[in-house]
């Protein structure tokens, strides 16, 4: 199964709008649908024993939304606050059988534009060897006027319930209840 | 008394007699012609020719020379019932003790229950199928000794009821009429709810019975009526009086009017569109839905005309039949009459019933392609107009006989409902609701009917939660504008006043808000009474089933969520926990097991009990099936187990999935699947068990969104809230209270009490906040008689908060029970100081 066939449709599964941001000097793309709105980042309060690139949770209008920090969780260098750091409030699907949506903030350095990418600017997803995990990446489009390539995140899969429950598994193992006695 | 014996012995062997079996009619004739030998010196006067003619029936019917047997034996029991009568057998004797002896009354109530449930299961089964004469015989046995024993204990209300239900069954046998069901279930209910008061309260008065005779006589006098004239005009549909009283009928009838409202928007459609099978589809479905929730609630009629009006539709969507225009004016017809019985159930007039079944007859008609009465295909009849052909008989004569007579059967047995039978709704119906004098059966224009419906309107708990959720913000919103300092500077009345007042409006609306989402547990409660006796029946048991706190107000979804693990757990301490009646009285126990289900307020949580006397489960057995599978590790001790640790072995996972665990009462099958749906609502399962005595399920539910009243501490740079409920006292300790204890652990005596101290921000891995004792302050908690004392930097305030999850996308999180918007608009971390306890390693007591 060569790429070309795979991206040979006239309309591509990937073509549409994305919203584009920048996490450490990378654009990443994730679908404007499953945008909700974007805030400007406050004041996170930590949950404990989570994952790292798991933040908090905030307030938003009454309603408490988990954050994430999606640089640390690409692997993407470490994370910075600055002026421009914004959180992009998604929402996601939680599992196959649960079809309400989930609501989910991701801090991102600085939201970019809506990018439309047409079928024939798509490619697949990238496989590496090594350390680089691609696998929240659904492809990559290739934006010649701008003469940048951004990379689509499959936000749905970035945050699966299961692999969370997993995470929060081993992270209750590491820590022995009761060590203060 | 021989003579009375003998009888009771006749009446016996009528129950088991039918006419074809020769070994009971035997018996029969023998025990009759005892009764005659008898007759001279004991019988009552003035019936000497009696006993011969019973005699003679029997022996005919013996000799198989009846030409009737059925007629014959019913004879013999008139005749029977004639001499009970006249010697009293089953009237109080004269001068009895009209106090109600204790040890008879217990007997009794123990017998009933058995006794009800062969009735209804008897009735049920007639109302399948009317011609088992045998079914018939033995409800009207059961009925009959009930009635007796009533006579002897005395329960003079309960013995009228009886008498008049026997006398329908009569009637209805001797007449070839199908027996009304749901009337006689009515009388049974009654007797059964005055059972129950006599099981806690043996002084009781009975509840009214007014209502359950009118309705029996009623029905009596109805159906003779009908055998006399076959229809009779005036009469008017009726549903079943728990339809009447059932709190989602409002609902009901607000959808189905909104269902009718699509069918006649699309009936319009297929005038124009008539090959349109959509349109068709539409109002088919219309029509199915509505069968499918009148069929729910019994409305016996509505489905009849439901049903055959989807019929006709289907043969319009199969193109067997195209939609002409007398077609669509026949099931607006259909639509009418539909909307004229939503209005009865609203306090509207009764539609005949007459109307109803001619219109299922001219559908079904119509549906074979053949032509209906053109007169009903003109006009849509008005619930109050009278259809000069009315009766049935006046169809069409191409109909067959067969279907006639199954459109004539839905309404026959549904007599005229008297304004009486008007019961008190429970909740909704308003105390000012006027009850109209009982009006005699035969009247046909019954006195109106009043069911007060609240309005409802039906809301998306999307739309509600949203609702709540900004109320939330709005009481935080409120908190921070009346704490804004600026607005402290100015200190006019006028703002004051303004300010409190809009508090106030704030914390009303947050209320009302609340209480949108709040339940009772009422409607859980009464569809676990059902499942009882059906299990009980199933598994011939004797249960007697009590619910206490059934107005426990409970949030919807936690409402919604906790039916199905309540279904398992009694199923399981009726079907598993509950011995055989014999077997409890073997073991000294009463024949009647009993389960009770609780529920009330603990803590700050909602505790539902289920409770029965049964053997309950062997710890042993528990004990050696958790090894066997794994769940224990192979070298423990059952010694070493405290108690309620081995009992919640059921609760593991796996203890229970493969085959049945015999013997232990095969509780455990899937306790771990009621245990997951418990804690998923952040619930909590316990047991307690006692061998051969009984077995306590404890559910403890959170009230969910409630408020919960919280301390607010600071540990590091985060604050926690922690319930209030569980926090006994805040002290910070002298330094000769603290005790330490190898390197790092310290206990503090609290008033005698050496308890350790936990520090939240070793728990929660914190990097900041001080591990000085003296700077910081320790809080008691205590949550099931298991105490710590919790360390963290300093105690912020008290206040209330609302619980919120902390998203869906999150897993849950150890020791924190969700999350709480403080009024500076940042979210807190609600402690689950259950699982903190657990964490830390104390077990609870």
């Amino acid at each position: 199964m060569s790429q070309a066939i795979e991206t040979q449709p006239v309309e591509h599964e990937l073509s549409g709008k994305y919203l584009s941001f920048m996490l450490g000097g990378e654009e990443y793309g994730v679908r404007i649908l499953k945008v909700r709105e974007i805030i400007a980042f406050q004041d996170i309060t930590p949950l404990p024993r989570m994952p790292d690139y798991i933040k908090g949770v905030l307030n938003l209008r009454g309603r408490i939304v988990p954050v994430i920090d999606l640089r640390m969780k690409l692997g993407v260098n470490t994370p910075e606050i600055t002026a421009h750091s914004c959180i992009v409030v998604l929402e996601v699907e939680t599992s196959a059988e649960d079809e309400t949506l989930a609501q989910i903030g991701c801090i991102v350095d600085t939201v970019s534009e809506v990018l439309d990418i047409s079928s024939e600017h798509m490619a697949d997803a990238p496989r590496f060897t090594g350390s680089l995990d691609t696998a929240f990446i659904l492809g990559l489009g290739k934006l010649p006027n701008k003469d940048k390539v951004v990379a689509l995140l499959d936000i749905d899969h970035i945050l699966l319930t299961a692999e969370v429950i997993e995470l929060a598994k081993q992270v209750a193992n590491e820590t022995p209840p009761a060590t203060e006695q | 008394m021989s003579f009375l014996s003998t009888i009771e012995r006749i009446t016996d062997a009528l129950q088991q007699c039918t006419p074809e079996d020769a070994s009971s009619l035997a018996g029969l004739l023998a025990e009759i012609q005892a009764l005659r030998n008898d007759w001279k010196s004991e019988g009552p006067d003035g019936m000497e020719s009696e006993p011969d003619a019973a005699l003679a029936l029997a022996e005919g019917l013996l000799r198989k020379k009846s030409e009737a047997p059925g007629d014959d034996l019913a004879a013999i029991k008139d005749f029977v019932s004639k001499v009970r009568s006249a010697v009293g057998a089953d009237a109080p004797t004269a001068g009895a003790a009209e106090d109600i002896d204790d040890e008879l009354l217990q007997l009794f109530l123990g017998g009933c229950e058995e006794a009800l449930s062969k009735i209804e299961g008897g009735l049920i089964e007639l109302g399948e199928n009317p011609g088992r004469t045998e079914v018939w015989a033995e409800v009207r046995g059961v009925i009959h000794t009930l009635k007796g024993e009533c006579g002897v204990i005395p329960l003079a209300e309960a013995q009228e009821v009886f008498h008049e239900a026997e006398n329908l069954l009569d009637t209805c046998s001797t007449q070839d009429i199908p027996i009304p069901i749901d009337n006689l279930l009515v009388a049974l209910d009654w007797f059964k709810s005055y059972t129950e008061q006599l099981a806690s309260d043996q002084s009781t008065q009975p509840p009214p019975h007014a209502e359950v005779m009118e309705k029996l006589r009623m029905t009596s006098s109805c159906v003779d009526a009908e055998a006399a004239e076959s229809v009779d005009e005036g009469e008017t549909i009726t549903f079943p009086d728990d339809v009447m009283n059932d709190p989602t009928l409002p609902e009901f009838v607000v959808e189905a009017r909104g269902h009718l409202e699509d069918a006649e928007a699309a009936l319009l459609d297929v005038e124009s569109h008539p090959e349109d099978l959509e349109i068709i589809n539409r109002i088919f479905r219309t029509f199915h839905t509505i069968k499918g929730v009148a069929g729910f609630m019994n409305m016996t009629a509505m489905v009849e005309l439901a049903h055959s009006t989807e019929a006709l539709l289907d043969e319009f969507r199969k193109s067997n039949l195209t939609c002409s225009e007398e077609h669509t004016t026949l099931i607006f017809s259909c639509c009418d009459a539909m909307s004229s019985m939503l209005d009865f159930l609203t306090g509207g007039e009764a539609p005949r019933t007459s109307l109803i079944r001619k219109l299922v007859e001219s559908t079904s008609l119509a549906a074979r392609g053949e032509p209906w009465d053109g007169g009903s295909s003109q006009a849509a009849p008005a619930p109050v107009a009278t259809p000069e052909a009315a009766a049935p008989q006046s169809a069409p004569a191409p109909a067959p006989e067969a279907s006639a007579e199954s459109a004539a059967e839905p309404s026959a047995p549904q007599p005229a409902p008297a304004a009486s039978e008007a019961k008190p709704a429970p909740a909704e119906t308003p105390k000012d609701t006027i009850k109209p004098p009982a009006a005699p059966a035969k009247t046909g224009l019954p006195a109106k009917k009043k069911y007060r419906l609240d309005n409802t309107v039906k809301v998306g708990t999307t739309r509600l939660d949203a609702l709540v959720d900004m109320v939330g913000e709005l009481v935080i919103a409120q908190a921070g504008l009346t704490q804004d300092p600026n607005l402290a500077s100015v200190r006019t009345p006028r703002l004051q006043r303004n300010l409190t007042q809009v508090g106030k409006i704030t914390r009303d609306l947050q209320e009302s808000a609340m209480s949108l989402r709040m339940v009772t547990l009422k409607s859980t409660f009464q569809k676990m009474s059902r499942l009882v006796r059906d299990v009980a029946q199933k598994s011939g048991k004797s249960v007697s089933f009590s619910t206490l706190g059934d107005d426990t107000e409970l949030d919807r979804t936690v409402v919604e969520e906790i039916s199905d693990p309540l279904v398992h757990l009694i199923r399981n301490s009726i079907d598993h926990g509950l011995e055989t009646p014999d077997e409890r009285v073997e073991a000294g126990k009463p024949t009647k097991g009993s389960v009770e289900l609780r529920a009330y307020h603990q803590g700050g949580s909602i505790v539902i009990e289920i409770r029965d006397d049964g053997r309950a489960a062997s710890k042993q057995k528990i004990f050696k099936k958790a090894l066997e599978r794994g769940i224990l590790p192979p070298e423990t001790k059952l010694e070493e187990m405290p108690e309620n640790e081995v009992h919640k072995l059921i609760f593991q996972p796996g203890f229970s999935t493969a085959e049945q665990v015999t013997d232990i009462s095969g509780r455990g099958v899937g306790m771990d699947v009621v245990r997951r749906n418990i804690e998923k609502m952040r619930g909590k399962i316990d047991i307690s068990s006692t061998e051969g005595e009984g077995t306590s399920i404890y559910l403890r539910l959170p009230l969910t969104l409630a408020i919960i009243d919280g301390m607010i501490v600071r540990c590091g740079g985060s604050r926690y809230v922690l319930p209030t409920l569980a926090i006994e006292m805040s002290f910070r300790p002298n330094p000769d209270q603290i005790h330490p204890l190898l390197t790092e652990g310290e206990m503090v005596d609290v008033r005698g009490m050496m308890l350790p101290v936990h520090r939240l921000k070793n728990i929660f891995n914190l990097d900041e906040g001080t591990d000085d004792l003296e700077e910081g302050i320790l809080i008691l908690l205590e949550d099931n008689g298991a105490r710590i004392n919790l360390f963290v930097d300093e105690i912020i305030g008290q206040q209330q908060v609302v619980i919120k999850n902390l998203g869906k996308a999150l897993p849950a999180i150890p020791c924190i029970s969700g999350g709480a918007i403080l009024g500076d608009g940042r979210v807190a971390l609600i402690l689950d100081i259950d699982a903190l306890l657990l964490e830390v390693g104390q077990p609870t007591a």
